[in-house]
């Protein structure tokens, strides 16, 4: 049996069978794929074809409502999923508490290196060679073409490391113990300007404004804002896949992998920490009825709208940092940019391939943190229509195993 | 004020107190050591058994004469005419602290199961939010020989010394009356533990578990390492113990690593620098023989059963690094951290402790490529020996062995009295070293490497030793082409029993060259 995906208000309004199969990117206004805010970036199209998506559809007729036999769990997909949730629950590193989702900068075990930044947090090296006016910039992003209807962005990175002149190292080695780079991650969303009337125009780093937006503010299509909201509104909205229910080992029953099929199958982005996380959450969120008791709704408030981005902070805490970071404060109290020291002999030594020095070094310990508003949050959850509300505890975004 | 020894272990000595050889002595030597599959120590000011001290404040400035870290400074400020300090391991590192401008409010403790039976060792340090400052100096405390709890008394305390660049030693011991410290300066017996394989003089901090899990360390909070808790032998705890790892003081090993790598630069940075030195054959074996040689290891685990591993389990990483200096790659090895392979089934344990590389060499085999020594070419051409077995490879090592007793014999190539400097010597010798059969393992074509994946593949082995080289000679891309291949391998689902296999065949070699090697649980018996 394959697996369908409505959304929630479709479902709602008993039209189930609709034509939102697949569940691809197209809203509830009709947009086509990568044409509505509930796309992330160019995923949807492949998505809609159906031709990468995990789950096949079909778009002759869905029994999302009738999970008597369970909808498919593609084995491959599922192999995927269980790693993502593996990692989600890390003894001592969960990902969900009551206060806050999170996951570490560093890139999940494969990615290549050009796509190095997928987590809602972008990292590349600086280093301060001795006399030279700017420091280097190392494997950072550059959009090239942004991206359109028709057309994926397009992004060039810098190298990842730097060839060091006898003359340079000779300096370096002067003062092997003096900081002569950084490595810089930051969750700057890439759709969001620094400045509304507050930034800091004063800190620099290496001689480079904090707020060089061309530097510091990430750049890949899927690190913004807009994705970030619309990645929680499409897991609230659309209907995942449903479980045997003569099966309970079926992974459909299971929150976290029944989020990750969902996600996938709306974003393809199955492979990222950070989509499954907040997909996951957003899916509870959803099968509980829950809600916002301020004036915002739930995808504009996990989303930090009016931030920069998701706050920066260390596996310890959410304002904390691994030792040698530190914050730099684009706008007055921000967390969404961070530094950790290089030294000279450190450069010297992985001169090469700083950005995965920094990766290694760092990668793992700069943590994204997405603060939940908790004391917020009411759920009212539908037991009669909605098949997994039978299982929601008092918080249903803090997702249990 | 501390606990303190029971019994009253120094004596008045000739030229100074020692401890008694034999009885306590012995075991206190013991609780020096802190490795428990060490063999016995060098003749020296500490060895055999006895531990010679100053006992007068003269001798004691004289045995700090020249010593320009930290610990010394303490030393001179603090020691009473018969050359003791009162006050405890707290007078020392609030001495400390003060010498290296950090405050009470940065010091942190660490904890980890040692190599004696399990029983806990501390770690203090100050200034952790700045790892380079931190890593000035190390106090560190092992089991106590009298009761189940740490040692007070006799604590260990290394620290830089920004002038000769080298960490210098200190050995604590109590006074007879158990009131106050002495103190030996500079004990010969630490190489055993901190001078790896080649018992180098210079010493360097031992975190045999650099990279998360650290599974055998304290890493709350933040981290649940599952064998710290599973392990911890409860009885071992003590008013030592509960001070050093009072919870407002102790802290994750996630932050002890940068120190611990800032620490590692400082003695890699300082060995590579007599690289511009007159020529010397044994500083210039001294600098190659990491390339060859592992003089150190780490270890690397499972993150609890999920299947995330250290990539450095599988693929060298100064391989990795080689590889990434030559340009760019489509392979994830080159730049991932980490290896997946199939989580572990319900009731199996979690691959812990794999030995690996030690950073330490592979930083210092960095420090050559970084600085011209070597190129990254020849750094590939040594690690495509043998490379499946990232780790203490036989073949590897028996090639810089046998370079060195040509050398040492003056029937090598190299000779240093016809070479500037050590750079020019190590790169005679390691043209020397690549030599198999009489028949040169390094190529004219730097695209081309001679791999052999298994030295124990006896028909390579036999091609090798015959000087066939040319059956063995393949191109970088199809090196690492086979290296993906044989990570995507260890990701099925056989995977996960061939790494379990290879681990405990490192853990009985490991443990028969690395006093440090931590007790790994489910080992099955050595050969």
């Amino acid at each position: 049996m394959s697996t369908q995906h409505v959304t929630r208000s479709t479902f709602g309004l008993g039209l189930a069978l609709a034509v939102l199969v697949l569940g691809g990117c197209r809203d509830d206004d009709g947009a086509g794929p990568g044409e509505g805010s509930d796309c992330i970036g160019a995923k949807c199209d492949a998505a809609m074809d159906g031709t990468d998506g995990g789950s096949e559809g079909d778009e002759s007729g869905g029994d999302t409502d009738d999970g008597a036999a369970g909808d498919e769990f593609p084995a491959e997909l599922l192999k995927t999923c269980e790693q993502r949730k593996d990692e989600a629950y890390t003894k001592g590193r969960p990902a969900f508490a009551r206060d806050h989702l999170r996951w570490s900068c560093a890139d999940v075990v494969g990615t290549a290196a050009e796509d190095r930044g997928q987590e809602y947090c972008e990292y590349f090296a600086m280093v301060q060679r001795p006399g030279a006016g700017e420091p280097d910039l190392l494997g950072l992003l550059n959009e090239t073409a942004p991206s359109t209807e028709e057309t994926d962005q397009e992004l060039e990175v810098t190298e990842p490391g730097i060839e060091l002149t006898a003359e340079e190292i000779e300096a370096l080695e002067a003062d092997p113990t003096a900081v002569a780079g950084r490595c810089v991650f930051t969750s700057w969303n890439a759709d969001v300007e620094a400045c509304s009337g507050q930034c800091n125009y004063d800190d620099e780093v290496f001689g480079i404004p904090v707020i060089d937006d061309s530097v510091f503010r990430m750049t890949f299509d899927a690190n913004t804002y807009d994705a970030a909201e619309a990645l929680v509104a499409d897991c609230m909205d659309y209907i995942p896949g449903q479980g045997a229910d003569d099966n309970p080992d079926d992974p459909f029953h299971d929150d976290f992998l029944r989020a990750c099929e969902l996600n996938s199958v709306i974003n393809e982005t199955e492979y990222r920490k950070s989509d499954n996380t907040v997909c996951a959450a957003a899916l509870r969120l959803a099968e509980c009825g829950c809600y916002m008791t301020l004036r915002v709704d739930l995808p504009t408030g996990l989303s930090q709208k009016g931030k920069l981005g998701f706050p920066l902070g260390s596996w310890e805490a959410a304002d904390s940092l691994p030792a040698g970071c530190r914050y730099e404060s684009v706008v007055p109290g921000a967390q969404q940019l961070v530094t950790c020291e290089l030294t000279a002999a450190e450069v010297i030594d992985n001169a090469s391939e700083l950005k995965s020095y920094c990766a290694q070094t760092y990668g793992d310990d700069v943590v994204v943190h997405v603060p939940v508003p908790a004391a917020a949050i009411r759920c009212d959850p539908d037991v009669d229509n909605e098949p997994y509300a039978s299982t929601c505890a008092d918080e249903p975004w803090n997702v249990s195993p | 004020m501390n606990p303190h020894r029971p019994t009253a272990p120094l004596a008045a000595g000739q030229s100074g107190r020692t401890w008694p050889s034999g009885g306590w002595g012995a075991v206190a030597l013991l609780a020096v050591f802190g490795c428990g599959h060490s063999e016995a120590p060098p003749a020296g000011a500490c060895g055999g058994g006895e531990c010679d001290v100053p006992s007068t404040k003269t001798e004691l400035l004289a045995a700090l004469d020249g010593l320009a870290d930290p610990m010394a400074q303490v030393l001179r400020n603090l020691a009473h005419d018969d050359a003791t300090v009162e006050g405890g391991w707290e007078a020392i590192v609030a001495g400390l602290g003060d010498e290296v401008g950090c405050g009470a409010d940065t010091e942190s403790s660490f904890v980890v199961l040692s190599n004696q039976a399990l029983r806990p060792k501390g770690i203090i340090n100050r200034c952790v939010d700045a790892p380079v400052d931190a890593s000035r100096f190390f106090l560190i405390f092992e089991p106590s020989a009298e009761d189940d709890d740490l040692d007070g008394d006799a604590f260990r305390v290394a620290a830089w010394d920004d002038d000769a660049a080298r960490y210098r030693r200190y050995q604590m011991v109590p006074t007879e009356d158990g009131e106050a410290l002495a103190v030996s300066v500079e004990p010969s017996f630490c190489a055993g533990c901190h001078g790896g394989t080649a018992r180098r003089d210079a010493w360097m901090p031992n975190m045999n578990e650099m990279t998360e899990p650290w599974a055998q360390w304290n890493a709350e909070p933040g981290f649940s390492s599952f064998q710290f808790d599973e392990f911890f032998p409860e009885h071992t705890r003590g008013p030592v113990f509960e001070d050093v790892a009072d919870p407002e003081r102790l802290d994750s090993a996630a932050n002890l690593e940068p120190i611990i790598r800032a620490a590692l630069s400082r003695v890699s940075t300082a060995r590579v620098a007599t690289r511009g030195d007159a020529a010397d054959l044994d500083v210039a074996l001294d600098l190659l023989r990491p390339v060859f040689c592992d003089e150190t290891a780490n270890f690397v685990s499972e993150i609890h059963d999920s299947g995330e591993l250290n990539l450095d389990a599988v693929v060298d990483p100064g391989l990795r690094d080689a590889f990434a200096a030559l340009g760019s790659w489509p392979w994830p090895w080159v730049t991932d951290v980490n290896l997946r392979i199939e989580p572990a089934e319900p009731g199996d344990s979690a691959i812990a402790l794999v030995a690996i590389r030690g950073h330490a060499v592979v930083a210092a085999e960095a420090a050559l490529r970084s600085r011209g020594v070597l190129s990254a070419e020849q750094l590939v051409a040594v690690r495509a020996l043998d490379w499946t077995h990232p780790f203490a490879s036989p073949l590897r090592c028996g090639l810089f062995e046998d370079a060195e007793a040509r050398a040492r014999s003056g029937e090598g190539a190299a000779n240093a009295a016809q070479t500037g400097d050590n750079a020019a010597l190590v790169a005679a010798l390691f043209v020397d070293a690549m030599q198999a059969g009489g028949v040169s393992l390094l190529t004219d074509d730097p695209t081309t490497v001679v791999a052999l994946a298994d030295a124990e593949d006896a028909d390579a082995m036999a091609r090798l030793a015959a000087g066939d080289v040319a059956s063995l000679r393949t191109d970088l891309t199809t090196l690492g082409e086979t290296i993906a291949s044989h990570i995507a391998t260890l990701g099925e689902p056989s995977g996960r029993a061939t790494l379990l296999d290879e681990r405990n065949r490192r853990a009985c070699l490991a443990q028969t060259q690395y006093p440090i090697t931590p007790i790994i649980a489910e080992l099955p018996a050595c050969a």
